[in-house]
């Protein structure tokens, strides 16, 4: 495209871009709490863009699905990406450390937030990061972890562990890694 | 908000990311579980995830079945519960590898589920006393349908016979044999060495075409299609007519030709580009001996099955042959195969 920022250093900026980048949104949570953000970082995510295009954006975007706690932290995640200058090295190191201390609870609210905005590279990683936690688990760590009940009569869990004997065969429970 | 609250999309994505046992372990938490994690649309999402492991399958010279999930030098084997006589590998696909046991019965197995389901004799198959059969199993994407080839023909070396080459198509789904038009060409030069080599859709064999004087080609048979094309050979290779030296295999997901003539594995990196066929040399002692690459551990080493049954890495940058040890001791095997970690159903209790 022949509007695009070919030079790094910046001479010939799309003024379209860095329009973006001056122009803040407000974001409303589900619980009233609003936050600016600037449009080039809202737009990361693909919902958000698409109702600022749709201009539905006169003045504050309200995400009735989002509490203020988990606005917040997806707020963090959209500026870290949109940050100018920030190498992929960086934000790597960085989505690493975003997730790594968040309870189980919060994965769950961020995942569901990342969802519903539509941001690809944020649903990616946190995922990743349940998926991580399950790995080689045993159910009981499993059931414990999320709090999940069995419905199984004791009968039907017997039945269920021979039939899913394989699955116990030259595994590791319960190492974190 | 607990996990069960998840919208079912972002849990297939999540589960998709485990292990098949940690699967079979959560089949077990609850009866939401269970059901969620059987479907044909899980286990399929959970078998298109690109960085699945693939372990190596070796039948032991005692006819046994055992697994190996790092490949590499010094590895550690487990033995399947795989009742059985174990003879043959005839190729492997989604997680599923299709043995033969000493009866010369076909058996379609999942060895992470130890799942094991016979695939019964074609009504319309030879006598096997007088004929020789020559086998394929792949995936048809068309049809979302697992399929044995079975390319038959009498044997003519003793007795003057008909020439016919029949091809017979198993479906796993419908659990019935059909038989297509028959085999355009001459059979492959080898018998007990050409089961067909899956990839891209399509089992390739070798073969003759039937004008007299004719150098062995590569066809694949589309298991969407059910017909037979021709694949190019590697530029200067000549594939000797009624030779034992020449094989095609899969190794590393591709179709590679085995040219024991001269010591070298062709590799099609790129299918059906005939300029995309990449030579390794292996530069070692036995020359015109049979060798069968399983695999390669990263870009140095390729892991070969010679005839004497043992496993050896070859080094292309040292260009060294080293015995493989397994389990504290030179690995030995009589057949085997590289097969990802799956949950496909042997069974294919289809959508």
């Amino acid at each position: 495209m022949a509007r695009k920022n070919r030079n790094p250093v910046g001479k010939n900026v799309d003024p379209e871009a860095q329009k973006k980048k001056t122009r803040t949104l407000t974001l409303k949570s589900s619980d009233g709490q609003e936050f600016s953000i600037s449009e080039s970082a809202a737009v990361l995510s693909i919902a958000i863009e698409n109702m600022v295009e749709d201009d539905c954006a006169g003045g504050v975007i309200p995400l009735p699905l989002v509490d203020g706690g988990t606005l917040a932290r997806v707020i963090t995640y959209l500026n870290k990406h949109a940050e100018d200058g920030a190498s992929d090295e960086e934000k790597r190191k960085f989505d690493e450390e975003f997730v790594s201390g968040m309870e189980m609870g919060v994965l769950f609210d961020v995942v569901l937030a990342a969802n519903y905005l539509d941001i690809r590279g944020l649903l990616r990683e946190v995922r990743r990061r349940i998926a991580d936690r399950m790995k080689n688990k045993s159910v009981e760590w499993v059931r414990k972890t999320f709090h999940i009940e069995s419905d199984f009569t004791p009968e039907e869990e017997e039945q269920m562990k021979k039939e899913f004997a394989w699955a116990w065969e030259g595994v590791d429970s319960d190492v974190d890694d | 908000m607990e996990l069960g609250d998840l919208p079912q999309e972002i849990l297939i994505h999540i589960f998709s990311r485990l292990p098949p046992k940690s699967i079979g372990k959560c089949r077990c938490l609850a009866k939401l579980w269970l059901k969620l994690l059987s479907t044909s649309q899980f286990i399929k999402s959970h078998l298109t995830r690109k960085t699945r492991k693939e372990n190596l399958l070796l039948i032991t010279p005692s006819h046994s079945i055992h697994s190996i999930s790092t490949i590499k030098d010094d590895a550690i084997s487990r033995k399947l519960e795989l009742p059985g006589n174990w003879y043959e590998v005839v190729g492997s696909c989604d997680g599923l590898v299709l043995l033969i046991n000493k009866g010369f019965e076909k058996f379609l197995v999942n060895p992470i589920t130890l799942q094991l389901v016979k695939v019964p004799n074609s009504p319309l198959a030879l006598n096997m006393n007088e004929s020789i059969c020559l086998d394929g199993f792949g995936y048809d994407s068309c049809s979302d349908d697992y399929k044995v080839v079975t390319l038959s023909h009498y044997d003519t070396i003793n007795k003057p016979r008909p020439n016919d080459i029949f091809v017979d198509v198993y479906s796993v789904k419908r659990g019935v044999w059909k038989r297509v038009d028959n085999f355009p060409y001459d059979h492959p030069p080898v018998v007990e060495l050409s089961r067909g080599a899956f990839v891209n859709g399509a089992i390739h064999w070798l073969a003759s075409r039937r004008e007299p004087g004719s150098r062995p080609v590569i066809v694949a048979f589309s298991l969407a299609d059910e017909v037979f094309d021709e694949i190019p050979t590697p530029s200067g290779v000549v594939i000797l007519q009624n030779s034992v030296l020449n094989e095609l295999v899969v190794c590393g997901g591709y179709l590679c030709l085995i040219d024991n003539n001269q010591m070298n594995v062709w590799t099609m990196e790129e299918y059906g580009l005939k300029e995309s066929w990449t030579k390794l040399s292996i530069h070692a002692d036995y020359k015109n001996a049979v060798f069968n690459p399983l695999c390669f551990i990263g870009e140095e080493e390729v892991v070969v099955l010679n005839e004497w049954e043992n496993l050896v890495a070859y080094n292309r940058t040292s260009g060294t042959l080293t015995d493989m040890v397994v389990d504290g001791g030179p690995a030995m095997a009589i057949d085997g195969c590289t097969i990802v970690e799956s949950l496909v159903s042997p069974a294919f209790i289809g959508a």
